[in-house]
């Protein structure tokens, strides 16, 4: 009898008890040993994007410029504004980024020359629909930004959405309304 | 049981005979999408492979630890660790594969190669013979990858693993970089799969799940005739 009970006792242990063990058993060892890697990788991949966003004002600002140029600008509130640098000559470079098509963002870094005129957009639309939304990330869209300095943007002024890409489009103009703001009051009234 | 294969014949299984993508038709999701470029192709299989091997070893360690009644969630708690090590390892260090890979990294996790060999075979063999067989089939994947892939980019691009091959003046098939396309070489490497066993007169094996079970119930009704006889 009393044998009788240990077994099943023993059998609800092993039916109910030791599964939920593992399972939070493997949990946590996988949990620490990413914790781990975690620490290794994150300053790493901050480091990055961080090299990856200066390149990319690099790239919209005018040809010449150079990292020590550039003075990084943080705690910028306009919404939609990731970041911003302003460099010697009086130039500036915004990174926005505002919700395109099936809420993924598209990011924008919109150069302004001295005058407050755009002097360069490049839009990463890699997140949009390759082939639709992507276009808004073409020459022929953005190149109809530059020169713009007539306050904030939208369809047909300077340039038409893209047809059968409106969501891309919009967000491209939001995203560059947001540069704008932060440009006109952050950077030049700040600074 | 059937007499236990030799390491050698575990491990060449998934390159040819066994191929995961052409012949048991897994993870096609990955095979069709990532096989635009060589580049992304190779690095897609590389960071699989790890994955499948490193899956397969541990999975086949614990497989007498691990209660039947939780082993899926234990199985998809290892691998989605092991595909988030590549993923950080992948961001840190080659962020461009990284970029180009975009969500079918994460998506390893899902993929039926890595599940259907934890349980097809890591969790019924030795460790040993679990790694070989994650290395055959890991190299069949990034084989069949390669494959499609160089068709893909010679064909819709004009170049191979960047380099350009195709003189400018001939159109591309662009058709080649889209969906279809990869439907399309799909298709001809599996015909071609099936006519190289044809030509070598060593035909496999197919067993659907119907002809599984009606085998079972043959067995079965043997058992009772016999059981009756005696």
């Amino acid at each position: 009898m009393a044998n009788n009970q240990t077994a099943e006792k023993q059998s609800a242990f092993k039916e109910l008890v030791l599964p939920v063990i593992v399972l939070v058993a493997i949990c946590l060892v996988c949990s620490a040993l990413l914790a781990v890697l975690n620490d290794i990788t994150a300053p790493i991949i901050v480091e990055n994007t961080r090299a990856e966003t200066l390149a990319s004002y690099l790239s919209v600002l005018p040809e010449g410029t150079t990292e020590a140029d550039m003075t990084e600008h943080t705690g910028l509130t306009t919404p939609g504004v990731e970041g911003a640098v302003t460099t010697a000559g009086g130039a500036a470079a915004v990174k926005a980024a505002a919700v395109g098509y099936s809420g993924k963002d598209v990011t924008v870094y919109v150069a302004f020359d001295a005058s407050g005129a755009i002097s360069n957009l490049s839009v990463d639309a890699s997140t949009q629909t390759t082939g639709i939304g992507s276009k808004v990330g073409e020459e022929n869209f953005t190149s109809g930004f530059l020169g713009w300095s007539g306050g904030p943007v939208a369809s047909g002024a300077p340039v038409d959405t893209i047809a059968s890409a409106t969501y891309s489009s919009n967000a491209v103009f939001a995203a560059v309304n947001a540069a704008i703001d932060c440009y006109t009051n952050e950077l030049q009234g700040g600074v | 049981m059937a007499e236990k294969p030799s390491k050698w014949k575990v491990f060449t299984a998934g390159i040819l005979r066994e191929n995961p993508v052409l012949r048991l038709v897994l993870g096609c999701c990955s095979a069709l999408a990532i096989t635009t470029t060589v580049s992304g192709a190779v690095g897609m299989g590389l960071s699989m492979t790890f994955v499948l091997v490193c899956s397969n070893i541990v999975i086949s360690a614990l497989r007498k630890v691990i209660p039947a009644k939780v082993h899926l969630p234990c199985y998809i708690v290892i691998i989605a660790t092991f595909v988030t090590v590549v993923q950080m390892v992948l961001q840190a260090f080659v962020p461009d594969l990284y970029k180009s890979l975009g969500v079918f990294l994460a998506l390893i996790v899902v993929n039926c190669i890595i599940l259907g060999r934890a349980e097809m075979f890591a969790c019924k063999n030795t460790v040993v013979d679990s790694a070989l067989d994650g290395l055959g089939m890991g190299l069949g994947y990034i084989l069949t990858m390669t494959l499609m892939s160089s068709i893909r980019e010679i064909i819709g691009g004009g170049s191979w693993l960047g380099i350009q091959i195709v003189p400018e003046n001939i159109d591309r098939m662009t058709v080649m970089n889209s969906a279809p396309g990869g439907f399309f070489v799909f298709g001809c490497l599996m015909a071609g799969c099936i006519w190289l066993e044809r030509k070598l007169n060593k035909p496999i094996e197919r067993k659907t799940c119907g002809d599984v079970m009606l085998e079972q119930i043959d067995a079965a009704k043997q058992q009772q005739e016999g059981g009756e006889l005696a």
